[in-house]
């Protein structure tokens, strides 16, 4: 009898916590498929009418599909660069003798906690001496060099694990140190190149305050800034901004289903030393 | 061959060398322009230098200690998220029924975009919204107030909006170092017939002590230095500047009042308290190495 009691109260309070965190996500889905009538006369429960007119009306005449593909243009390639180049520091750093080299990491690491709003003024000016004001490529290259301390670190503290002696044999063999690279360390990187990439993805998709100061060309908008000011546009029709949230946080959540733990080993190891 | 040996010196100089480009560009010289920036001043586009007069208007502007003091309050949450996360962690870490499932919900928020959270709880906490229709609906009318609008609870609505976003990470973190404790020091703990808490407070606290380390200072530099967001989307620093936090302000300085070497100011007395934070933060990160 004890026994039971013990069972039952951590699993009634979890399921509270799970309400707790699950119920403004299903307020978001749900609501997006009811009539602004609907919403206003029940918000709580599953629609009467189940309707998909607030997606329709999200991407018709309003710029959502275009935002969308802003954000997937700006996440694909800062991820894909950042992974490069961190790729290239992180083998460096783990794998090869040269002077400086630990001072060097020692510098790139506490980067990776600057506050981005303190350097907003000082790139904006660099961006516009560069001109290119309002252009997705200031955009990459910011968000570039936000996320690679964290990459590198992540990178360069996988490859340490990587055993010396499988890149001794294929020196023996004759192989190139960019040989031995790509044939042997590239393979075994990959899981942290995924690790890293997906937690990047993450990153830059749910970017606000960048993308809110560099890209002010309506054409440029990311989803993020676009759901911003969607809210302020659409007060009168609550759904279609829950439409819209929605179509914001899909992507996430298929990442979330399909590569969870990878995801969550990245967030962790971003901020933890193992 | 010697200038082959020669090349081979400088070969991971090269690996180095894109990201040092980009992280100088991005990072290091916008840093020392933001130092150095602040002691100018621009009169009709002249750059002067002012000496202190940034910081001193800086100082003499009431809002620099309102959002100062919001930063610390937010700092509250720290031991908040820690005490939470931990007492969550422990309950899972028991394999209760479905612990694999309720540790991959809790963790939803966290990857979330905050635009996404911060809309959708401004329409929860909305006066004629969810939350205070459950709370009429269930008799306790008195409590449904306007919990983004109202000058008293702004702010503890912000911070509970920040606590449910952020709650999971920790979970999930301390739960992953507790897996990692050696099973036989509760096993043999259960043969002294130790309490659950007593077990709580000797084995699970000093095995995870490193970690908690970690948590809190991490956390710390979240709440001073990534809650723009929240801020931007839910209240606008507002009503009355009561959620006004430091990085609002100088976003609010430079780009909604254009005074620029202003804004610097405050961007270095908030770079002065991150790097505090992040001192610390490489200190337990390399003790820990």
């Amino acid at each position: 009898m004890k026994r039971k009691r013990r069972g039952m109260i951590p699993q009634l309070l979890m399921i509270l916590l799970v309400i707790v965190i699950i119920f403004p996500l299903y307020f978001m889905t749900i609501n997006s498929f009811k009539t602004h009538e609907e919403y206003v006369s029940n918000m709580i429960g599953i629609p009467h009418t189940f309707t998909v007119q607030n997606y329709i009306e999200a991407f018709q005449g309003k710029p959502f599909g275009q935002w969308f593909m802003n954000s997937m243009i700006l996440t694909v390639a800062a991820v894909l660069i950042t992974g490069i180049i961190a790729l290239l520091a992180g083998y460096a750093f783990a794998k090869m003798k040269f002077r400086g080299s630990r001072a060097l990491f020692n510098m790139i690491v506490p980067l990776m906690s600057v506050p981005p709003v303190v350097m907003i003024i000082p790139q904006f000016r660099i961006i516009k001496i560069f001109g290119l004001v309002n252009t997705r490529v200031s955009v990459i290259l910011i968000y570039v060099g936000i996320m690679l301390p964290m990459t590198i670190y992540l990178m360069r503290n996988f490859m340490k694990t990587v055993p010396d002696s499988l890149l001794d044999a294929a020196k023996i063999d004759g192989c190139s140190k960019r040989k031995a690279l790509t044939s042997i360390m590239v393979p075994l990187t990959v899981p942290a190149l995924i690790t890293s990439s997906l937690v990047n993805v993450v990153w830059v998709w749910n970017e606000l305050l960048i993308s809110l100061v560099f890209l002010q060309n309506e054409d440029l908008r990311t989803l993020m800034v676009g759901i911003t000011l969607f809210k302020g546009r659409f007060t009168l029709n609550i759904p279609v901004i829950m439409a819209g949230l929605v179509i914001a946080t899909v992507p996430i959540i298929i990442i979330y289903i399909f590569a969870q733990k990878y995801l969550v080993e990245g967030m962790l190891a971003g901020s933890v030393k193992e | 061959m010697k200038s082959k040996n020669k090349m081979k010196k400088f070969t991971p100089y090269f690996y180095i060398l894109p990201t040092f480009i980009i992280l100088i560009i991005v990072i290091v010289i916008p840093i020392i322009y933001v130092i150095i920036q602040s002691f100018y001043s621009t009169f009709a586009n002249e750059n002067i230098f002012v000496g202190f007069r940034n910081y001193q208007i800086a100082f003499e502007d009431e809002l620099l200690f309102i959002a100062l003091k919001n930063n610390i309050k937010l700092f509250l949450c720290v031991p908040i998220l820690t005490v939470l996360s931990l007492a969550i962690a422990s309950v899972l870490y028991n394999k209760i029924k479905g612990w694999r499932f309720y540790r991959s919900v809790i963790f939803i928020p966290y990857i979330l975009a905050i635009p996404v959270v911060g809309i959708v709880f401004s329409y929860l906490l909305q006066y004629n919204g969810v939350i205070n229709s459950i709370l009429r609906g269930i008799g306790f009318s008195d409590l449904a107030m306007d919990w983004l609008g109202s000058p008293d609870l702004a702010f503890p609505s912000v911070a509970v909006v920040i606590m449910w976003k952020q709650i999971g990470f920790g979970v999930v973190l301390f739960l992953a170092r507790m897996m990692s404790i050696d099973r036989s020091l509760y096993e043999s703990a259960d043969v002294d017939g130790a309490t659950w808490f007593q077990k709580f407070l000797h084995i699970t606290i000093p095995q995870t002590k490193s970690i908690i380390e970690f948590y809190i200072i991490i956390t710390l530099i979240e709440m001073l230095s990534w809650v723009f967001n929240f801020i931007y989307v839910m209240t606008a620093g507002g009503p009355g500047n009561k959620t006004l936090v430091l990085e609002y302000l100088i976003y609010k300085k430079a780009f909604g009042g254009g005074d620029f070497n202003i804004a610097m100011a405050i961007s270095v007395i908030l770079l002065l308290i991150a790097s505090v934070l992040i001192i610390i933060h490489q200190i337990v990160m390399r003790k820990e190495e």
